[in-house]
């Protein structure tokens, strides 16, 4: 059973602490956590993540400039990416919670951790990395 | 021829005997006569003369009888035998005469009129005659005889009568001709003519009285009512302040009066009498009332109220009317003029002056702007002024003592204009009040101030009217107004939209602010639930409270994002997926949204969807959103039970409601083709203190946790993107009714989006 590898980005270091925790106590996550935009794509590569969940609203490079470097990465543009942002409302017609927008899945901040969680690892199956990850 | 001389002679002693007794008695008669009717001229010359002829001839007789012996004497005595015969032929004629005389007495004593009596020394009547017994009451004269007047009259009258009498008898001297105060014995009273004569005897000695009485009453009344015509007559013209004469032919004052005298200076008016006006007027016109004089006199016509003036110096010019008349006796001759002279210089003075004031008047009124007239109290102009003349067109002549309806065509308008001259007349007071009239046709106004003229005992004797022209004014007033009130409406204008402005401005900030905050309340909301995920997990099962002290941290959580929810939908419905539906379809898909809860909360759902309806451009997902979230408004507002109606309609806008904060309302125009989606509850309604804060961010009545206070102003901002309006009013049959107007058609393009 590996361990899926997380990176998620963000400016609120509070918010990310409590992601990753919760994650890595809900399953088989090793999350690495990145508050400075700027050093999100040296980030990446070190760590080299099964997944990129992406705040938008960051000072600096915001998440869509971010995406944008990550696809332009030959070693980073296959990684999916996930935007978890305040800015879009929680779908309730979706059955994940998620807002396809310009083909990234959006899903609002404020979804409860279960729906994040079920987010992550539906985006984990489809790039075929999703094995059984939770706990 | 001794012895026929003797025998002659005692022949004629024995005639000449009863010749002297004859001629004493006719003496005594005469002389009774004399004294008893001394007032007949023809008794007392037979009575004299009857007198007179026996003394002569007794005297005679004597002589003779002396002169006897001698032969003168015979001589004397045959012419004394021969004028025996003669004396004899006379006796037989005095004698006829004595009866005639007798009967001339009885006569008289039977129907004079008048009471005759003769009284003794001690005033019991002797004889009284017919008329006297009769107005003593008695039958006879001869039921007198031996009575005196205390058998008849009162002790006062009887002992003055008796007084009288003993005064005659004790002097001599008799009373005649006295007009006395008499009560008849029959207790009228009235007035008597008297006289009361001693009464002799033949010897001269006084042995009585006799009288005469004649009732005057009749007479002297007469006498006493002229004299009092004459002095009421006198003190008439006394005081007539006209001077009246009588003249006679030759000018000479008969008659003045005290005006006349004082008014040519004589001291009274009997010193004028006699004189002739040259005594009192300079000569000119002394002279040429003269020849007025003559001429009255001779034509017999008379002049009637010359006017002449009298100049009598020092400015003292008096105006007189001179009036003469002849006057003509039963023959029909002037003798004489009766005239009278008035001064009329006051009177002249006062008509001057009245003709100055009258011109005056009306000197004011013609240069007064208004149109100026007097009437009567009967509607007949009095006065008018030129305005008036030109205004009507007609002169004063054609107005002057007619009224209204004889002139003017309008009788509506000649019976109003009655009517307020009515008013004025029973009011006594000033009414004011604006009439139109029409003046070549073009309508005029005038404020028109009616007003009681009243006389100088303070009735009111006539109604005035001063009319001004207002027309420009009332137009100018009417600009004025107009105008104002385009300024009101301006300002008013202004006003809305400075409010809605405002109300914009303050929806453009809560948006700006909402996104903004919406953002940063979420992170921490994120991280707070996160933080809770974490919690929960290390929460033991059995520790219950803990767990529901997770779950309602957990529930605020909801309520928060709920907030910001909205505040985000607030701030970002500023973009539409606009298409053509039909929105009875749009309303059904809402419809079903709710469903649910209209079930649970038991009310009753009547849709009454027009047939058809033409398409209009909508994001039918804002839309249901608006639709949904005003039918979760009326089901709150029911609670439970309650009717919910749904109604669309197509309809022509005949007029466009704005109010504050519908910053588009302005798209929609009358006669814009629309169609209306109305909700209808049956709740409670909305107080009137929150209509206006129904569209404010943030206003709910909603208990907390249940309302967000941001759905009516979601929806309006949603409506309000459609170009379309959203109002909310009471019914009134209660409840609310939520209307909706949309545009058919495609909406205009939509406002600048001042929110990036």
């Amino acid at each position: 059973m590996r361990t899926t590898r997380i990176l998620i980005i963000d400016d609120e270091p509070d918010f990310t602490a409590l992601l990753k925790a919760n994650l890595e106590e809900a399953g088989n996550f090793l999350v690495r956590q990145v508050n400075d935009s700027s050093k999100a794509v040296k980030a990446a590569h070190e760590f080299m993540p099964h997944l990129c969940i992406i705040d938008v609203v960051m000072p600096g490079m915001d998440g869509g400039d971010l995406v944008a470097r990550f696809r332009a990465d030959d070693e980073l543009k296959e990684v999916p990416v996930m935007m978890l942002t305040a800015l879009v409302e929680e779908n309730p017609d979706s059955m994940d919670g998620e807002t396809q927008t310009g083909g990234l899945p959006f899903v609002s901040k404020t979804s409860d951790f279960e729906t994040i969680l079920a987010c992550i690892e539906k985006h984990l199956e489809e790039a075929g990395q999703g094995d059984a990850t939770t706990a | 021829m001794e012895e026929e001389f003797a025998a002659a002679g005692g022949r004629a002693a024995s005639d000449r005997k009863a010749l002297r007794v004859a001629l004493a008695f006719t003496g005594v008669l005469g002389i009774l006569i004399l004294a008893t009717r001394p007032e007949h001229e023809a008794v007392r010359a037979a009575a004299a003369a009857c007198a007179a002829l026996s003394i002569v001839a007794l005297a005679w007789n004597h002589r003779v009888r002396a002169g006897e012996s001698s032969r003168e004497a015979e001589i004397l005595a045959e012419r004394l035998v021969d004028q025996n015969h003669e004396l004899e032929e006379r006796l037989a004629r005095s004698e006829e005469f004595h009866r005639t005389l007798e009967h001339y007495f009885e006569t008289l004593m039977e129907h004079i009129p008048s009471s005759i009596y003769f009284k003794d020394a001690d005033s019991h009547f002797l004889k009284v005659n017919q008329s006297m017994a009769e107005s003593f009451g008695c039958g006879a004269p001869a039921d007198l005889h031996g009575k005196t007047d205390h058998d008849f009259f009162g002790a006062e009258h009887a002992d003055q009568a008796l007084a009288d009498e003993q005064r005659i008898l004790r002097t001599g001297r008799g009373i005649s001709g006295v007009i006395e105060h008499e009560t008849f014995t029959d207790g009228k009273e009235g007035w008597v003519l008297t006289t009361k004569m001693p009464f002799r005897d033949r010897s001269g000695k006084i042995i009585g009285t006799f009288g005469m009485s004649s009732d005057v009453s009749e007479l002297v009344e007469t006498r006493n009512a002229l004299e009092r015509e004459r002095n009421t007559l006198r003190s008439l013209i006394d005081s007539f302040p006209d001077k009246i004469f009588v003249r006679d032919p030759g000018r000479h004052y008969v008659v003045v009066n005290k005006a006349m005298a004082e008014w040519v200076g004589a001291k009274s008016a009997d010193e004028m009498l006699g004189k002739t006006p040259d005594d009192y007027y300079p000569p000119e016109i002394s002279k040429h009332g003269a020849a007025e004089d003559l001429e009255i006199l001779a034509s017999g016509e008379p002049l009637i109220n010359r006017e002449w003036t009298f100049d009598r110096g020092k400015g003292d010019v008096h105006h007189m009317l001179t009036t003469k008349v002849p006057l003509v006796d039963e023959d029909g001759r002037s003798w004489g003029i009766v005239g009278m002279d008035r001064d009329v210089t006051e009177q002249r003075r006062a008509r001057e002056e009245l003709i100055e004031s009258e011109q005056r008047i009306q000197e004011l009124m013609d240069n007064s702007p208004a149109v100026i007239s007097l009437k009567g109290l009967d509607g007949r102009y009095l006065m008018v002024n030129r305005q008036y003349e030109e205004l009507f067109g007609l002169t004063r002549a054609d107005v002057l003592g007619r009224t209204d309806h004889d002139f003017i065509a309008d009788k509506a308008a000649a019976d109003e204009f009655r009517r307020a001259d009515m008013r004025v007349i029973d009011k006594g007071k000033p009414v004011q009040g604006d009439e139109q009239l029409y003046v070549d046709g073009e309508p005029r106004w005038y404020v028109t101030v009616r007003f009681p003229l009243r006389d100088v005992r303070g009735r009111v004797h006539a109604v005035g009217g001063i009319s001004t022209d207002i027309t420009d004014r009332k137009a100018a007033e009417e600009a004025m107004r107009k105008l104002n009130d385009e300024l009101v409406q301006a300002n008013q204008n202004l006003q809305r939209a400075q409010e809605q402005l405002i109300q914009a401005e303050k929806m453009e900030s809560i948006g700006r602010l909402a996104s903004g905050v919406a953002h940063e309340v979420k992170n921490p909301l994120a991280m707070i639930g996160m933080g809770l995920e974490l919690l929960a997990r290390r929460i033991p099962d059995e520790d219950e409270s803990g767990k529901e002290a997770v779950e309602r941290m957990k529930r605020g959580i909801e309520r928060a994002k709920k907030i910001v929810k909205g505040l985000v939908d607030f701030s970002s419905a500023r973009q539409l997926a606009l298409e053509p539906r039909d929105l009875n379809e749009v309303v059904r898909d809402s419809v079903a949204l709710v469903d649910y809860q209209l079930r649970k909360s038991k009310i009753q759902l009547v849709e009454q969807l027009a047939e058809t309806l033409p398409p209009v451009e909508v994001d039918a997902t804002k839309l249901e959103q608006v639709l949904v979230n005003l039918m979760i408004n009326a089901m709150h507002a029911m609670g439970e039970g309650g009717t919910l109606t749904l109604r669309t309609s197509e309809a022509i806008l005949t007029s466009v409601q704005r109010d504050e904060g519908a910053r588009t309302a302005a798209h929609l125009r009358a006669a814009d083709r629309v169609v209306l989606i109305e909700i209808d509850d049956t709740g409670p309604g909305i107080a009137p203190e929150h209509l206006k804060k129904l569209y404010d961010p943030f206003f709910t009545t909603k208990p907390t946790g249940v309302g967000t206070g941001l759905g009516l102003s979601v929806s309006r901002k949603i409506i309000e993107l459609h170009h379309g309006l959203l109002e909310l009013a009471n019914r009134p049959d209660g409840g609310v009714r939520a209307t909706i107007t949309l545009k058919v058609g495609a909406p205009t393009p939509a406002p600048t989006v001042l929110l990036g």
